[in-house]
């Protein structure tokens, strides 16, 4: 064995990639140590065998038909995480990381030339790259996420109200929205400190949150308003969930400095109907009886004019 | 060979280039036909000698569209190198993805996700189309190249995405530009490889080596 | 026997590389075109025994051409000299009328049989 062909050897078994060449057929020439250690499979196991027999998930049209590019034009082949996820099927390798159930792998694949430069072999190329997708998930939720409560924030709501009012003008889904508002809240910010009332802000969301469905969209809309957005709820449906709301935070008793503070929340309750034609003028509605609300008095529920 | 000028190419040897794009194109199509199951309809390939500022000006002129683009970059390295672009229109790239597999894949997706998977797939296509071609140019002028991985990009071309390592604002390039259709699909897109001059004189000599190899001179 | 012969190509090089290969044993007779709407206009003017016809040209393409003068003369022999090596490229030319598909670029050997091929049938000893 030429030095080359020494170092070359030992840089494929020692680097953190997975290696793998194969010919014409799809049978395996070389397997690295890399793949040894995440597949479990012995080079000697699965040198000479095909791919497929090992992984049939690659045994599809699409990674065929790139392959077969790859011989007849020498290009290469770009596998990126976000449409595959994983080109092996293998286990991700930290424990911490429990949202995957495969490593999440991106790869290239790309031709060997013999020494008359025709391509005899492919080399695909893998890396792990689960950990740089778990912080990437990371952003993503946090960019959903209010700082102070850790409900959904107004970015998301928005994101949401538009997706769920497109399926009720085309499926005819029905779609209710609870606009609530903290009644005084600013007196209790001016009296007991901001770090109180973003204490009671936090402890509303807490009694307010268990009382909604998953499938519910509970968001912080700014300061001290918030949103409930109620997929598959008709008016009569909503308004209950209205009322279990205010009254689940009226029962509240808090105390500053021994004194008992009593919170209540105002609410404004809308459908999605044949006059709101865009999801603004359901959220309009909303809001707008969430102001005859506090009009007539706080502490209570108005049902927007349908 | 001063490469500061225009003329770097004479009109025989821009003649011959444009053959040589013929029959590599050709050789690209019909493997194409192969691996993707689809005719293309050949075209006269175009050859202007540009300075990378007049490059985008140049796209522009040629796609009538400038708005609502995907676009396909590709670097190449052998003796040749430079930038290849494969430019369609949102609607033809629609077109594309509907006749390969991505069409049933989306549907077990979710919608945020369909945006995300058609640029996934249409940057694959664009990376068979674009290997194809070039590497088929390559092979004809007795040289093989290297790529860089494809890269989307969505919207508009803008000068920017010219490499600078590649093109240096003093010299010229030889740009080519072809139209890919795809027969009776309605598809089509513009494939423009952008030569670097730094390989001007092996150029011109695989060039004159054709020529003589068949007998043109 | 063949006398005239039409050349139509957008190339220059590639013309010149036809004529190049053609043998010199003849006194042949060579007009050409650049494009296919000349070429087609060449063809009626010359009645050339024999025509060598690119595919991909300006203006008018080779296809179009080659239906252009099939119209002009049914008994015309069309040589389709072409880059364009896809199957159904050449299942095509020769259903609308070509006598022969050759792939560019063409060797001597080819070009030479062709026109061999081209005079049998002008003679009527060869079917299309
Ligand atoms: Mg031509």
């Amino acid at each position: 064995m030429d030095t080359n062909n020494l170092y070359s050897t030992q840089i494929c078994d020692m680097m953190n990639i997975g290696i793998v060449v194969l010919d014409k057929d799809f049978k395996i020439h070389y397997w690295n140590r890399w793949l040894e250690l995440h597949s479990g499979i012995m080079p000697a196991s699965i040198v000479g065998s095909n791919l497929f027999d090992f992984f049939p998930n690659l045994n599809n049209p699409k990674f065929i038909r790139n392959c077969k590019s790859l011989f007849t034009f020498g290009n290469y082949y770009f596998l990126s995480q976000k449409l595959h996820h994983f080109i092996f099927p293998f286990k991700p390798v930290s424990a911490s990381e429990f949202q995957f159930e495969h490593m999440q792998q991106s790869g290239s694949i790309f031709p060997i030339r013999n020494d008359k430069n025709e391509i005899q072999y492919i080399c695909i190329a893998v890396h792990d790259v689960t950990e740089l997708v778990a912080y990437e998930q990371k952003l993503i939720e946090m960019t959903k996420r209010d700082v102070l409560t850790d409900i959904y924030n107004r970015r998301y709501l928005e994101e949401r109200m538009k997706d769920e009012f497109e399926k009720h003008t085309r499926y005819c889904r029905t779609l209710s929205l609870i606009v609530l508002d903290l009644d005084h809240f600013k007196g209790i910010n001016d009296t007991c400190g901001h770090q109180y009332g973003d204490y009671i802000l936090k402890s509303i969301v807490a009694v307010v949150k268990p009382c909604l469905r998953t499938v519910d969209v509970f968001a912080r809309y700014g300061g001290e308003e918030f949103c409930c957005l109620l997929p598959e709820t008709d008016i009569e449906a909503a308004t209950r969930v209205a009322e279990r709301l205010k009254d689940a935070v009226a029962a509240q008793e808090y105390f500053f400095q021994n004194t008992l503070i009593k919170v209540t929340i105002s609410l404004g309750v809308a459908e999605a109907c044949e006059s709101t034609r865009t999801i603004d003028a359901l959220f309009k509605n909303a809001d707008d009886a969430l102001y005859e609300a506090k009009k007539n008095g706080r502490n209570r529920v108005v049902v927007a004019k349908g | 060979m001063n490469p500061g000028h225009r003329d770097i190419l004479t009109e025989l040897e821009k003649d011959a280039f444009k053959e040589i794009i013929n029959i590599a194109f050709g050789k690209a199509a019909a493997s194409l036909a192969d691996i993707i199951g689809l005719y293309v309809i050949l075209s006269v390939p175009k050859i202007e000698i540009l300075q990378p500022g007049e490059i985008q000006q140049f796209i522009e002129r040629e796609i009538n569209e400038t708005k609502g683009l995907n676009i396909i970059e590709q670097y190449y390295i052998g003796k040749i190198r430079g930038a290849a672009f494969l430019v369609l229109s949102y609607e033809n790239s629609k077109l594309l993805l509907s006749l390969l597999d991505g069409a049933e894949q989306q549907e077990s997706l979710n919608f945020s996700s369909i945006a995300m998977l058609e640029q996934e797939t249409v940057t694959e296509i664009g990376n068979i189309i674009i290997g194809a071609c070039v590497s088929k140019t390559a092979e004809l002028l007795k040289d093989f190249v290297t790529y860089t991985p494809p890269r989307f990009i969505g919207g508009k071309f803008s000068g920017y995405d010219l490499p600078q390592k590649l093109f240096d604002k003093e010299t010229y390039a030889i740009v080519l530009k072809t139209l890919f259709q795809f027969e009776n699909k309605d598809i089509s897109g513009h494939l423009f490889l952008i030569n670097s001059v730094e390989s001007l004189d092996w150029l011109k000599k695989a060039i004159h080596d054709y020529m003589k190899h068949y007998g043109y001179e | 026997m063949i006398k005239k012969i039409l050349i139509v190509d957008d190339s220059i090089v590639a013309r010149m590389g036809l004529k190049k290969a053609i043998p010199k044993d003849m006194p042949y007779e060579f007009y050409e075109a650049s494009d296919g709407a000349s070429g087609v206009e060449q063809f009626k003017t010359v009645a050339p025994d024999v025509v060598f016809l690119d595919l991909t040209m300006p203006v008018m393409t080779g296809f179009q051409a080659l239906d252009e003068i099939m119209k002009i003369d049914k008994n015309a022999a069309v040589i389709v000299v072409t880059a364009d090596i896809q199957k159904k490229t050449m299942d095509r030319v020769l259903e609308a009328g070509a006598l022969l598909v050759i792939s560019k670029p063409p060797s001597q050997e080819e070009i030479r049989s062709s026109l061999e091929k081209a005079g049998k049938f002008k003679e009527g000893v060869m079917k299309r």
